[in-house]
């Protein structure tokens, strides 16, 4: 029983880390995503969090997007005169989106990924390992 | 039937409880390992646990009028010394899946000598 | 007459040599089953070795190889054991389903 909620603890593990995956691409994708004028806002970075709590459904605590927000950080300046979003002194606002931390945040969540499939191939084995005693 | 080969039995389905128990604690750290503010949590080594209670681990509940655990249902465990994220979170992916390695090849070792004992009762027995 | 009770003696001394002295070859008496309480001995010596190392490898403490190694050597004496009860019985058999 306990390794049967190991396996859905472990697998809502591997959910939460592609629903991160799904919003470092997104900041990723739209690192240039600027406003067309100067009154709309450019792209802003997402942000996401998790937490943990009890399923019912389970019978176990597991662990779950908690919310996806925005990074209200300040946004850079560009200067770029020409850019149609350009203000009166040819400063824009572009994202606030840092590549190489999403590549960072990318790698880390690719890692814990990784290690929560492993913990669910363990446990599958082990699981299979006690129903061979049968035999 | 021999009292003794009875106990090693008895050993083996608890050990094989606790291992069980820590494995679901131990993927819960896993899959909290970005979670704010969560503490890592191992459970008591089994030689402990068995040096405390002198024998025997928990009372297995077969009727729902018996005697509950004291130590509750789900494992809860203690939480492990080390360092903690700026935002709070202690788990080392790393000692982490140290400690899973760790318990399968427990769970491995208890279930050949169940099925190792198993084997041997089958031919003194005849089979 | 003596043949059956002479094949398992023999039986038994190939498979057990090591842990019996060498008792000579008596055909039935004292020799015989003061040697067979003598392996028998050891055999149990051997499983209650094997079953206090695999109490300590189930609590987690012990070195794993000696254990593994000791529960392999009470496996195959038992295995052994069991070999020569089987013989002796058939071998009983034997004699009994002579006719007189």
């Amino acid at each position: 029983m306990d390794l049967q909620k190991a396996l859905t603890i472990s697998a809502r593990g591997m959910t939460v880390q592609t629903s991160r995956l799904r919003v470092i691409a997104e900041n990723l994708a739209n690192q240039d995503t600027t406003g067309t004028s100067p009154q709309t806002q450019p792209y802003r970075r997402k942000t996401i969090t998790f937490a943990n709590a009890m399923d019912r459904s389970v019978g176990a605590e597991t662990v779950r997007v908690k919310k996806i927000g925005r990074d209200m950080g300040d946004l850079p300046l560009r200067y770029d005169p020409s850019h149609p979003a350009a203000d009166e002194r040819g400063y824009l606002r572009v994202p606030n989106v840092n590549s190489f931390v999403e590549v960072m945040d990318m790698k880390e969540a690719e890692r814990s990924y990784s290690a929560n499939l492993n913990v669910l191939q363990v446990s599958r084995s082990m699981l299979t390992r006690a129903i061979e005693m049968l035999k | 039937m021999d009292k003794s080969r009875l106990a090693l039995f008895d050993l083996a389905d608890q050990r094989l409880a606790h291992i069980g128990r820590r494995q679901e604690l131990l993927a819960k750290n896993i899959a909290n390992a970005d979670t704010p503010g969560w503490n890592a949590r191992d459970l008591k080594p089994f030689a402990e646990l068995l040096a405390r209670s002198g024998g025997s681990i928990a009372p297995w509940r077969t009727a729902p009028t018996h005697l509950a655990p004291t130590h509750g249902t789900a494992p809860q465990g203690h939480p492990q010394a080390g360092e903690r994220a700026p935002d709070g979170n202690s788990v080392a992916l790393d000692v982490e899946l140290a400690k899973v390695a760790d318990t399968e090849s427990a769970h491995s070792l208890v279930t050949g000598l169940y099925q190792k004992y198993l084997a041997m009762f089958r031919t003194a027995a005849g089979r | 007459m003596a043949l059956p009770a002479m094949s398992a003696l023999q039986a038994y001394r190939a498979i057990d040599a090591g842990a019996l002295e060498k008792a000579p070859a008596q055909a039935a008496g004292g020799g015989f089953s003061a040697a067979m309480s003598r392996a028998l001995e050891s055999v149990v010596d051997t499983a209650r070795k094997a079953e206090g190392g695999a109490m300590q490898a189930i609590s987690g403490q012990g070195d794993i190889t000696s254990i593994v190694t000791a529960v392999a050597k009470a496996e195959l004496a038992l295995q052994t054991t069991v070999a020569v009860r089987d013989r002796v019985v058939q071998a009983y058999q034997d004699i009994m389903r002579m006719p007189i």
